[in-house]
């Protein structure tokens, strides 16, 4: 469980970083200096990396026995800039059970 | 499977095929813009009917997952007891290997083998104390009459 939620973590970041890139730099970039380079580099990435997202998502929902609903809005919140931070935060904090970063091992 | 046209499921349903369809259209929107000469849409165009099979990949997960339920199947993972939330800041308590010295099979049933009793005292140690790790065993109480 700790390994999915770390794996959809990790996704996560690298996603929300890599949307901000196309919708902050790239897309001014191409519609209003006319300079696609960004996005037609980004873009396609940003399309697998996406894929990634979904699936660390879908198997992390399905060991924590998330609700159906949940895991929908859950995929959906990495497609908006800026937000996917928040989600990945109200994840690892309210949805996944002893989230806790690092277990109490030893005293 | 009546239950699987209650207003939910056919909200479901509907979500399903509109997102499919969606993500079908615009991969062939993508098609039709790559065919024009924009050549990055050759990427898109086989990234869209990907995400159109995932949505049909779920969709028919939580069909399954609703048909074992209904017909009282057990799931495919059964939740077991080391599995459940643990309380933050609680210790860990997954089952560890535990060394312990074993014996022959000679004498015992008797009913007085220290090793055995001694072994046994450490075990309902364990028990009585869910969240301790083997090392914290601290020995046989004194008081207890061997």
């Amino acid at each position: 469980m700790q390994g999915a939620l770390t794996r959809y973590r990790t996704i996560a970041w690298i996603v929300g970083v890599v949307l901000i890139l196309l919708v902050v730099i790239g897309m001014p970039l191409k519609y209003l200096g006319d300079n696609p380079v960004v996005v037609e580099t980004v873009g396609p990435f940003h399309g697998f990396l996406y894929m990634v997202y979904l699936v660390a998502t879908f198997d992390l929902a399905r060991r924590v026995h998330w609700p159906f609903s949940r895991m929908v809005l859950v995929m959906l919140s990495g497609t908006i800039p800026f937000l996917s931070f928040w989600a990945e935060r109200k994840v690892t904090k309210n949805w996944v059970p002893s989230a806790a970063p690092e277990p109490a091992l030893s005293k | 499977m009546k239950g699987l046209w209650s207003p939910a499921w056919v909200a479901r349903h509907l979500l399903a095929l509109v997102l499919t369809v969606g993500c079908l259209g615009l991969g062939w929107w993508q098609f039709s813009r790559a065919a024009d000469g924009n050549s990055i849409s050759y990427g898109y165009m086989f990234q869209w009917p990907v995400f159109g099979g995932f949505v049909v990949f779920i969709w028919l997960r939580e069909i399954q997952l609703f048909r074992r339920k209904a017909t009282g199947e057990p799931p495919a993972e059964p939740a077991r007891a080391d599995r459940a939330p643990r309380a933050p800041g609680a210790p860990v308590t997954f089952g560890r290997p535990v060394r312990v010295t074993s014996r022959p099979a000679h004498g015992e049933a008797t009913g007085n083998d220290p090793e055995l009793e001694a072994y046994n005292d450490y075990l309902a140690w364990l028990a009585a104390h869910p969240g301790a790790r083997p090392a914290d065993y601290p020995g046989r109480v004194p008081a207890e009459p061997q």
